[in-house]
């Protein structure tokens, strides 16, 4: 069961968070100021799965107490969603450059609540999917300079990320990036599905059932993506192919305000953005590299 | 009889058509913003911009949860006012703290019909 932290100065507004997510099979605790929400995290950091977060509150607001979190490594796997009016990108624009990955449109409706609230809890089991799996691998990738690893399933894909995450420094952040990466060239590359289909399919709750139905499709289920590693003295690159038709990247590698309220499409921008020290797209879009940058001597 | 300030057929169909729950959430409207109208008063004869503005950003979000329109948009209008600095924010101030009074009188009123049916 997850348990959310809801943090808002008004009580009607926390009246109908708990009637939208209730049913759901969520444990909510509830906190009227910053400081109060503080306080509670700080006293059982291992206890919330979430954080709901309003902006504007008195005494210690949504900001601040976002950039508390992310500032201290006990909350890295805590996603936070912020809640705020829809109608000024400035402030979602602050939010997104601060941390916050998920944003809700006030006023409130439940059913763009619980489809963000279930983006953001998939993304915390997924970030301990990935830890779990990376432990014990580190001694062994360390003798590595140069392999190639064939992928077809959003399975593998997650165990290669986690697995040569443990390679560099900033492993959790680069698990992460890794991850969205090569989950972008099995979904949107080899399988095809575009930005707007994952948005109908997340809504409708039907998104992994067409990755199985595609990933077995004739047409498909021969194609596979190639994660290509360089292991250097100063740095680390990953480069990706997949054997789809390519995007246009290039609207993607920045946090886009018109796209927070969305339930995806910020994991490229991110990864860019804490993950990595570049990322390059090549062509047409079905060719990236990503890269590390080791404070020193690596061997 | 005075026009309404909210849209009931849409507030009930924001929350499902659960009238229990309608009630509760009003109920605590009624508890936690009573006192708002004097609030914004306070505010304006002080010429506290900043106080003016963090109500007015609350009762914009109640407009909008509460389907009540016409106080979301004029909230809006007097915080924008607030935050920029402008005179008129304390005028706007005292129609918001009028019509939230009118809201409240319409949600204690519809409490009241609830309680008797």
């Amino acid at each position: 069961m997850a348990q959310l932290l809801v943090v808002d100065d008004e009580p009607f507004n926390l009246e109908i968070i708990a009637e939208f997510l209730s049913g759901r099979g969520h444990e909510l605790a509830f906190a009227q100021d910053g400081g109060e929400a503080w306080q509670m995290l700080e006293a059982a950091p291992e206890r919330f799965s979430a954080v709901i977060l309003d902006r504007m509150m008195p005494r210690m607001d949504g900001m601040e107490v976002l950039r508390r979190l992310k500032a201290d490594a006990r909350f890295d796997a805590v996603p936070v969603i912020m809640q705020t009016a829809a109608t000024d990108p400035e402030e979602v624009a602050e939010g997104l450059a601060a941390g916050a990955r998920y944003y809700l449109a006030k006023p409130l409706r439940i059913g763009p609540l619980n489809r963000i609230v279930d983006a953001a809890l998939a993304e915390r089991h997924s970030r301990q999917e990935l830890t779990r799996l990376s432990t014990g691998m580190k001694e062994l990738l360390g003798m590595t300079r140069h392999a190639s690893y064939r992928f077809r399933t959003l399975g593998q894909a997650r165990l290669l990320a986690a697995t040569l995450a443990r390679l560099c420094p900033n492993e959790g952040a680069v698990a992460m990036g890794l991850s969205e990466l090569v989950f972008n060239a099995v979904e949107h590359g080899n399988l095809g599905i575009s930005y707007a289909e994952k948005g109908q399919l997340l809504e409708a709750g039907t998104w992994q059932e067409e990755i199985e139905k595609r990933l077995a499709s004739p047409e498909l289920a021969g194609r596979w993506a190639e994660l290509e590693i360089i292991q250097e003295t100063e740095s680390i690159s990953f480069t990706i192919r997949d054997q789809g038709d390519g995007f246009a990247w290039e609207g993607y590698l920045d946090m886009a305000p018109d796209r927070a309220f969305h339930s995806h499409g910020r994991g490229i921008a991110l990864a860019r953005q804490i993950a990595f020290s570049s990322l390059e797209y090549r062509g047409r879009g079905n060719v990236v590299t990503a890269t590390v940058k080791l404070p020193g001597d690596a061997t | 009889m005075p026009r309404l300030l909210i849209d009931w057929a849409a507030l009930s169909e924001r929350f499902g058509g659960r009238q229990a729950f309608i009630d509760k959430l009003i109920a605590t409207v009624l508890g936690s913003h009573g006192d708002t109208p004097a609030k914004l008063r306070q505010a304006a004869a002080g010429q506290d911009l900043a106080a003016l503005a963090f109500i007015a950003h609350s009762l914009k979000g109640l407009g909008g949860s509460l389907e009540a329109q016409g106080l979301r948009a004029l909230a809006k209008e007097t915080e924008a006012a607030a935050r920029a600095g402008r005179e008129e924010a304390f005028k706007f101030a005292g129609d918001l703290a009028d019509m939230q009074e009118s809201l409240l009188a319409e949600l204690a009123g519809h409490n009241e019909r609830e309680r008797s049916v």
